[in-house]
């Protein structure tokens, strides 16, 4: 199902009430928040694994970025209102869309770096111009500089390349690290200094990947991790979940409980039981058990009492 | 990762107040940051700084972003957690004692940005930088390492970033429209209030964040 099959389902069981549920609406507060949900209630719906070069000496990685600039090109322009000064602009930008699970990390020109909102794999909308006084026009050539940021938990780091049935050796290395933490590692005091093959890593916070003994050599490694899946925009209605279809069916329902939810009182009691009828009735109930606690006939009530 | 303002648009719809009449706008943000605040307490986001080492210097500060300083290194090698009582009790004036290499670092009575290296570096780090390794640009040698967790949003203007993942902008999201329907106003909306701090819950027990 794509964004727009997705909308259609969520606004049948919203009865349908276009007025009080805009589009852009039931895309933010609703399915996104959905997809989300439901990848961290199951996370085998969405599992990345991706190559990533260690240079030698190297001991941090940044799961936010990788590092790539997209040189972009701007085809449209629309809502501006004020001249030199921009403010709420819609940019397209061309190459974009053809690459999903990216994030907007910022846009920048050989003037000025533009402040950004609202990041999007297609288009990008924001406020602000360029600090020149000169305005945007269609054909300007603008650095766009893109962030993975979509690990939610590491699974496994691997020294070497296994993204698919051809492993490729990473210094006549090919083998799977092991979690350390940084608690542990204070026991070998000069731990930080020591040099030679990868063998641990750790995560420092949300984003800090650290490997451990650094390489002495350039090396690649193989993350294999609990990915967040894109954002659902308005401006790409075409785009599919990044997770398998046969759960899709489940995102109109969670969407439309949690859009519910804010006419309050009552409404949020019926919402809580289409989150339970829906979660227990799909294979999520197991996990659902697991974390929650609160069950209720073997259906998890999200918002008992 | 979204924009403060994205976040408070999501807070308008949740709690059907656009035209703030119902919470003011400051009152929202008030409520998000709030929140963004009691994640970062969870150890969620972590920063590594470099720190230049000065002769005679024990106590030193980090950014004001800073909740917790987990780990402090100098010269490359771990220093020790300790506290001043425990260093009471074995060295009498451990605080005028120079001529040794630091060994120990400390928070106690300090501001929760700054720590204590003891004894005080007898040397003076060099400043010039080393590449790689990233995000590190300075040499370890006689300097310092500090292993630190942040509050992401420490700047409140609303076209910045909020700092946090995507799925921990849901969460704040959602309790700051708990916390808002839960204060003791005509606005007050105790199911609404329950539903969003649940959902706000199975997130993070999803996440592992709270046990």
């Amino acid at each position: 199902m794509n964004a727009s099959e997705l909308l259609t389902k969520t606004y049948e069981v919203l009865g349908n009430n276009f007025v009080f549920y805009e589009q852009a609406e039931v895309l933010r507060n609703g399915l996104s928040p959905a997809q989300r949900l439901l990848v961290l209630l199951k996370p085998d719906l969405l599992t990345r694994r991706v190559t990533i070069p260690l240079l030698a000496g190297e001991l941090f990685y940044d799961l936010r970025t990788d590092r790539i600039l997209v040189n972009g090109t701007v085809t449209n322009i629309a809502n501006i209102a004020g001249s030199p000064q921009i403010s709420d602009a819609r940019v397209t930008f061309s190459d974009l869309a053809t690459l999903p699970g990216w994030r907007l990390r910022r846009i920048s020109t050989d003037a000025t770096a533009i402040i950004t909102s609202v990041p999007d794999v297609s288009s990008l909308r924001f406020t602000g111009g360029l600090s020149d006084g000169t305005s945007f026009a269609v054909g300007d050539a603008y650095r766009v500089e893109l962030r993975t940021a979509d690990c939610w938990r590491m699974e496994r780091v691997l020294l070497g390349g296994m993204t698919d049935d051809d492993p490729v050796q990473s210094n006549d290395q090919l083998k799977s690290l092991t979690p350390t933490t940084l608690q542990s590692l204070r026991w070998h005091r000069r731990w930080y200094l020591k040099r030679g093959t990868p063998r641990h890593w750790f995560l420092h916070g949300w984003y800090w990947l650290c490997i451990w003994p650094r390489p002495e050599q350039d090396e690649f490694l193989t993350l294999v991790y609990r990915a967040l899946p894109t954002e659902l925009s308005p401006n790409n209605l075409n785009a599919v979940p990044d997770f398998a279809e046969t759960h899709h069916d489940v995102l109109p329902h969670v969407a439309a409980a949690i859009l519910l939810s804010k006419e309050g009182g009552g409404e949020c009691q019926t919402a809580a039981s289409w989150l339970s009828e829906r979660l227990g009735a799909e294979p999520f109930a197991k996990l659902l058990n697991a974390v929650r606690g609160t069950v209720r006939d073997d259906r998890v009530v999200v918002g008992a009492t | 990762m979204a924009t403060i303002s994205t976040l408070l648009d999501r807070i308008d719809d949740y709690t059907q107040d656009a035209d703030n009449l119902a919470f003011s706008r400051d009152q929202k943000k008030r409520a998000l940051l709030d929140e963004t605040a009691r994640l970062s307490r969870f150890q969620l986001f972590g920063e590594i700084n470099w720190e230049q080492g000065v002769l005679g210097t024990g106590r030193y500060s980090v950014a004001d972003d800073t909740v917790e300083i987990a780990e402090v290194l100098y010269d490359g090698q771990v220093l020790h957690r300790t506290t001043e009582d425990l260093l009471d009790r074995r060295t009498a004036n451990w605080e005028g004692t120079p001529g040794h290499p630091p060994q120990y670092w400390l928070t106690d009575h300090q501001a929760v940005n700054q720590f204590r290296i003891v004894p005080q570096p007898q040397d003076t780090g060099d400043p010039l930088p080393l590449l790689p390794p990233m995000p590190l640009l300075g040499r370890p040698e006689k300097n310092l390492l500090v292993w630190r967790f942040i509050n992401p949003q420490s700047a409140t203007g609303e076209e910045q970033e909020s700092g946090l993942p995507t799925v921990l902008e849901d969460v704040s999201v959602f309790r700051a429209v708990a916390t808002l329907c839960g204060l003791q106003t005509d606005f007050a909306d105790p199911a609404k209030e329950k539903f969003f701090q649940e959902l706000a819950e199975l997130y993070l027990q999803s996440m592992g964040v709270v046990a």
